[in-house]
């Protein structure tokens, strides 16, 4: 198995940069606000997708119903997340998981 | 050149490695998103709903090559895009090539970054330390006793 090529370079253009970081930034407080709110989240969001903007969620039962809460309810905001919430917890084996029981 | 990620917290109280990217297609919309860290993932995977909210044209992988895991074989698609992943001089780092994508939705809550990037870097994942670190050829790390 051949692992596909990457063509891997440091962006160096200032205005591409200033761009990127101001991105970033915003998604990183969505972020941040998303892993100190999973309380507030929990349960009602498993099994759904959460949509974050603004620092502000919403729970959706698909993930275009939760992209389009973030583009109307913060258009401004280019960092928004949007993730699919597992229905179960527990040890987690990624890559391609399923449920495991307890033995 | 020096990529920095963060322990996440997750939605069960576990943090994971995982570091930001702000993924793009031809089309030039970037969208922000997380991937969980992945030393033993073969390969880098998107999340199906990041796949579909890019709106890339992807095609199908070739007839030989699965993704296979604990649970099973998911179906995934191919696509070009572009990653940009933020460094600590401020200058972002892009990683642009064909990336896998999950087309099942709830096959992972996280895109996956696998050893197919992995592999360019140095990666460092200190929970002691709260450290996630990818290093490009021009940095490099050094194990210190006491």
């Amino acid at each position: 198995m051949r692992d596909p090529e990457f063509v891997i370079e440091q962006v160096t253009d200032p205005a591409e940069i200033a761009r990127h970081r101001a991105q970033h930034e915003r998604a990183k407080r969505n972020s941040d606000w998303l892993q100190t709110h999973w309380a507030d989240l929990l349960p009602q969001a498993r099994g759904r997708y959460v949509a974050v903007a603004g620092q502000e969620a919403f729970i959706a039962d698909n993930a275009e119903e939760a992209w389009s809460w973030a583009e109307k309810a913060h258009p401004e905001d280019d960092g928004a997340l949007c993730q699919y919430i597992f229905p179960h917890t527990g040890p987690r084996f990624y890559g391609h998981r399923r449920r495991m029981a307890d033995v | 050149m020096v990529i920095v990620g963060e322990w996440r917290m997750c939605d069960d109280g576990v943090a994971r490695p995982a570091v930001q990217a702000l993924v793009g297609g031809a089309t030039g919309t970037q969208l922000a998103e997380y991937f969980l860290v992945d030393s033993c993932a073969d390969r880098s995977v998107l999340s199906a709903e990041l796949l579909n909210h890019l709106g890339v044209s992807s095609t199908g992988p070739p007839a030989d090559l699965i993704f296979r895991g604990i649970g099973g074989s998911s179906e995934f698609v191919l696509v070009d895009i572009v990653l940009e992943f933020a460094s600590q001089d401020g200058a972002p780092a892009r990683v642009r090539g064909q990336f896998a994508a999950f087309t099942d939705p709830t096959a992972t809550d996280l895109s996956i970054l696998g050893r197919d990037v992995l592999n360019h870097f140095d990666v460092i994942l200190s929970r002691r330390n709260n450290e996630v670190l990818l290093l490009a050829p021009n940095h490099r790390y050094r194990v210190e006793g006491e």
